[in-house]
């Protein structure tokens, strides 16, 4: 009985198992949702992408309660931590496109630094001005 | 071969590239950039062949609709810190998207660019995985977007403090929103290391401008085009 008892309680020591437990419970939520996402996208008269639809949906169930949000932690943030190796394989997708890239060079030049820098600006002014016409 | 060699080199070179960014991290050694940089450059040398290497990290590809769904963490997280603010934020991202937009399908056909690079450079201010939905329902490449959308994060990252004092940003929600709108992730990071209430700004910020341009651009452009 005693042996038995020890043996569970080390079990529940065992904290990799909670991890591996939590980290599936979280990515079978969000795969939950992105599939509810992408069956509405399949319904609707105009496309529109199922992922996004998704997000928009799970941010209403974390704010009406419905799902916790200890419950998608780990496997988000994990998730958010190497986003930017999941766009790697289609960055490498450029190899099919170089010669359009020497071909548009400097639009695409030129929209990088203009637009860049047109955001920073205009934004930064509306918000800035929007604010202080708030406080007063 | 490649197909089996594909995913252990991405994540090998991926993750080689990260530990030399954190050794020397200047912008130019951004982990996606360099990854990115020497898979090309192997694709160039040893003529691979693109469609093997993308059916070999099909695994990492199929990732990215999850990403963008767990975006709602970071926005549920702080949404709270901002909740008074949001009429504002919201007007201001707008404006982001409609600038963005009509720049690059407006703008850049006049500079000589053809649709497909224009509807390519209109997402290219919003975070990864949404500008390349984004690009691939304006008909674009969305290889080059999630390139250029590297870049420019970098560049707005970079760049954004010393601009914003060139023209006179001084409110610190501003200066993230901002950031946030033309700089996405990239630029929420660079700017949440000085000031973390405009990183909390920020992160709001580029998560309302990619919803907002996810629903609005293609919208646009199916009226306009």
């Amino acid at each position: 009985m005693m042996n038995s008892n020890s043996l569970f309680s080390q079990f529940k020591k065992f904290k990799p198992l909670d991890k591996i437990v939590d980290f599936s419970r979280g990515f079978l939520i969000i795969l939950f949702f992105l599939s509810i996402g992408k069956l509405i996208s399949s319904y609707l008269p105009f496309s529109f992408p199922g992922s996004i639809l998704g997000l928009l949906l799970l941010f209403l169930a974390l704010n009406l309660r419905l799902i916790k949000v200890e419950w998608i932690m780990i496997s988000g943030s994990l998730l958010l931590k190497y986003m930017a190796l999941l766009f790697v394989p289609v960055g490498v997708g450029l190899t099919n496109h170089v010669a359009l890239i020497f071909e548009h060079w400097f639009v695409i030049t030129f929209s990088f630094f203009f637009t860049t820098l047109l955001i920073l600006l205009s934004v930064g002014h509306l918000y800035q001005f929007l604010n202080k016409k708030e406080d007063l | 071969m490649l197909f089996y060699l594909a995913l252990p080199c991405t994540l090998l070179i991926f993750f080689a590239s990260k530990a030399l960014y954190t050794i020397k991290p200047w912008a130019i050694f951004h982990p996606f950039l360099l990854s990115v940089g020497s898979l090309l450059l192997l694709h160039y040398f040893f003529q691979l062949d693109y469609l093997e290497y993308a059916r070999g990290t099909s695994l990492l590809t199929a990732l990215l609709e999850p990403a963008i769904v767990i975006l709602a963490l970071p926005l549920y997280l702080q949404l709270h810190l901002i909740k008074e603010k949001f009429n504002i934020i919201v007007s201001a991202c707008l404006l982001a998207v409609l600038l963005a937009f009509s720049c690059a399908l407006f703008l850049l056909p006049l500079l000589g660019a053809d649709l497909v690079t224009a509807a390519s450079l209109a997402g290219q201010h919003v975070t990864t995985p949404i500008a390349m939905e984004i690009s691939e329902s304006l008909n674009g490449i969305p290889s080059l977007t999630a390139a250029m959308v590297v870049c420019v994060g970098i560049f707005g990252g970079s760049i954004g403090l010393v601009f914003y004092k060139l023209c006179g940003i001084k409110d610190n929600q501003a200066q993230g929103v901002a950031m946030g709108c033309a700089a996405h992730a990239l630029g929420t990071a660079k700017i949440m290391e000085t000031d973390k209430v405009a990183g909390a700004f920020a992160s709001i910020s580029l998560i309302i401008c990619a919803i907002l341009s996810a629903i609005l651009m293609p919208l646009l452009y199916a009226v306009l085009f």
